[in-house]
């Protein structure tokens, strides 16, 4: 897909109030900064993320990714489990309606992760920049 | 309770290609407890469709609305004011809700979201098995609880049939015999010996043989009539 | 006498007897059904015609009947209860009685899944001990309403099948003797591919003397291939074979020899064996082996009664 240096993506990010939300307030204390159109949204935990919030999400937002504990580390024990499993439900279903199924995705830091929150999602932002405009955006 | 499975996405999507404005509807009963088409299932469905439609340059205004029941037309009236303004209804109810609700709105489209697989039981997240096939007449007295009708891929009666080894059934390896329980179920009540004798010819003519059925309650019934 | 057929007459006057099988072909071509007609002819008492076996399609058992008449042989008519509701299968025995066919054959049948045309509805009206008790009562004059027949009821000499090798194991006589108070006159078995089990399974019957008030005919099919018994063996539901039969097959040099051997073996221990009233051979695919198992086994020419 050809990319539009103008192209800024719009992402929803929803984080886990235990590991991401507090990573990327460790990476507000370093004062690292991440793409202004990056839109912060804190769960209980991870394992509260629901394919129905995915794609609300991507009605309005170009993609969208849940931040969960580590592995094996969820205070709830299994739900960054079934974030991942939720993000694999919802890629199921963008795919079903042709739309690339790359918009959803989860990725796994620890709080202490100021550095690697701004990895991530900038990461993230840089790959959608590079899919392009959602072409299934209902709120433009 | 009634099991439904929705419908793949690209059928509900040739249903609705001629529309431009629609009610996703759910129904909070049984398809609410089979994620089917509860409120949740009902969010995901309008996501999809209006993400599907604007893909294809072809915008779909999707309104979406969960009733405490679609098959009782007092929540319809509910909704009324809803219905209105769409060219179609998509019901993600059971086959009675989305009827209900085409009675209700005979002036509107209304397209089924989900098929309606059968009444059954909830064995584990996200598998459910068969248990009534709403014959109309009871016979789990004489089988021990476990229903013959519904159960035996043949519904025969006197069973089990040569099909039966390892309490299996010879039609689907991960089906258990219904006759292979049922026998078990009365051996351990000490009732097995009650299977000696024969089980008449059933009269189908409660079930869905007699034609449509329709169930009269005068006691019930109020002097006015409805 | 209930009907009066060579079959019956054969097993009243307590001789043994044998009884074949005919597929009828997935086509019109009457000539296949003669064919094999021809080839069975004085072979056996009876040849039972096949329902649609499998759920795949095929000429009627009936029709095949009336092309074995003709032919001068007599029919075992085959009649399963997937397809047809008790509406047609009464009509069906009258239409079959009226052509002179005596033998009627009352099965479940194998479920459609497996047959040619997986996607249609089964019936399943009536199972196969209502449908014994369905024909008791036509031959005595009555519906299966109830309703009283204004003219001669049909003469009808019943059949039924048995498993010995389904599970439950002890139920599986307990539901012989349902098919008997039913008002089954005789049972054809399963093909015994285990004599241990059936061994087993014809001890229990006898222990409740329901030999006595049933025919039993123990079911012979040679074996072609150890492929073949491996198969049944392991996909088969309602179906045991020995591993001491696999064993002698997969040694042999020439494996429809032994097989034929086998069967011949089998028949011969099964006429000493006491309750069973003769045989019943399902040479599947190979029909043109039967006379020389008959022969070999020492049940030809037939008696004649």
């Amino acid at each position: 897909m050809s990319t539009n240096q103008n192209f800024q993506p719009k992402i929803v990010v929803f984080a886990c109030e235990n590991s991401g939300w507090l990573a990327a307030e460790h990476a507000a204390e370093l004062c690292l900064s991440y793409p202004e159109k990056v839109e912060m949204i804190k769960l209980p935990c991870s394992g509260k993320i629901d394919v129905l919030f995915f794609m609300k999400a991507l009605e309005k937002a170009d993609g969208t990714a849940v931040l969960a504990c580590q592995k094996e580390n969820c205070k709830f024990l299994k739900g960054n489990v079934r974030a991942e499993q939720r993000v694999s439900q919802t890629g199921k279903i963008l795919k079903e309606i042709g739309i690339e199924e790359e918009r959803v995705g989860i990725f796994y830091l620890a709080a202490n992760m100021g550095h690697k929150f701004t990895e991530i999602v900038q990461g993230f932002y840089d790959k959608i920049r590079e899919l392009g405009p959602n072409p299934g955006k209902v709120i433009k | 309770m009634i099991i439904a499975e929705r419908k793949p996405i690209d059928e509900i999507l040739g249903f609705l290609s001629q529309h431009q404005k629609v009610l996703v509807l759910g129904c909070g009963g049984c398809v609410t407890v089979c994620l089917a088409g509860g409120e949740k299932e009902t969010g995901i469905l309008s996501s999809e469709l209006a993400m599907a439609r604007s893909k294809e340059g072809r915008p779909l205004e999707v309104a979406q609305k969960t009733i405490e029941r679609q098959c009782d037309f007092e929540y319809l009236e509910g909704i009324r004011h809803m219905v209105k303004d769409v060219d179609a209804i998509l019901s993600l109810a059971c086959g009675i809700g989305i009827q209900t609700c085409a009675e209700a709105f005979p002036d509107k489209f209304v397209w089924p979201g989900v098929n309606t697989k059968f009444l059954g039981v909830n064995l584990n997240v996200g598998e459910w098995a068969e248990r009534c096939q709403a014959c109309g007449q009871c016979v789990l007295d004489k089988t021990g609880g476990i229903c013959p009708v519904a159960r035996c891929s043949k519904s025969i009666f006197n069973g089990p049939c040569g099909g039966s080894q390892n309490g299996k059934c010879e039609v689907d390896p991960d089906t258990d015999c219904a006759w292979a329980l049922i026998h078990d179920r009365l051996a351990r009540l000490g009732q097995v010996e009650s299977l000696r004798e024969i089980l008449p010819v059933k009269d189908w003519s409660y079930s869905r043989d007699g034609g449509p059925r329709k169930l009269v309650r005068e006691d019930l019934e109020l002097e006015s009539g409805k | 006498m209930k009907a009066g057929s060579n079959l019956e007459k054969m097993m009243e006057s307590g001789n043994f007897a044998v009884t074949g099988e005919i597929g009828p072909p997935k086509s019109c071509n009457g000539e296949i059904v003669r064919h094999h007609a021809k080839m069975l002819k004085g072979w056996c008492e009876s040849f039972n015609l096949t329902d649609n076996q499998t759920a795949i399609v095929r000429l009627s058992s009936i029709g095949a009947g009336q092309l074995l008449l003709e032919e001068g042989l007599e029919p075992n008519i085959q009649i399963v209860c997937r397809d047809r509701n008790r509406i047609a299968i009464q009509s069906d025995v009258l239409g079959a009685s009226a052509l002179g066919m005596k033998n009627i054959l009352c099965l479940s049948g194998d479920h459609q899944k497996f047959g040619n045309h997986p996607t249609s509805k089964n019936v399943y009206d009536v199972d196969s001990i209502q449908l014994i008790k369905i024909l008791d009562g036509m031959r005595n004059g009555y519906f299966a309403n109830g309703e009283e027949m204004k003219d001669e009821p049909p003469k009808i000499y019943i059949g039924c099948a048995a498993n010995p090798f389904a599970d439950p194991f002890e139920f599986r006589v307990t539901r012989l003797e349902k098919k008997a108070d039913a008002g089954a006159d005789f049972c054809q078995t399963q093909c015994i591919l285990d004599m241990e089990r059936f061994e087993k399974w014809m001890e229990l019957v006898r222990a409740r003397g329901l030999h006595k008030r049933i025919k039993i005919l123990g079911g012979i099919t040679p074996m072609k291939s150890v492929k073949a018994a491996r198969y049944m063996k392991k996909f088969v539901a309602g179906m045991m074979v020995s591993d001491d039969l696999i064993e002698r097959l997969d040694k042999a040099e020439d494996v429809k020899a032994e097989g034929v051997q086998i069967a011949i073996e089998q028949i011969e221990h099964l006429k000493k064996m006491e309750g069973i009233a003769g045989v019943h051979i399902m040479a599947i695919a190979w029909e043109e082996i039967v006379p020389e198992i008959c022969k070999r086994a020492g049940l030809a020419p037939r008696p004649q009664v």
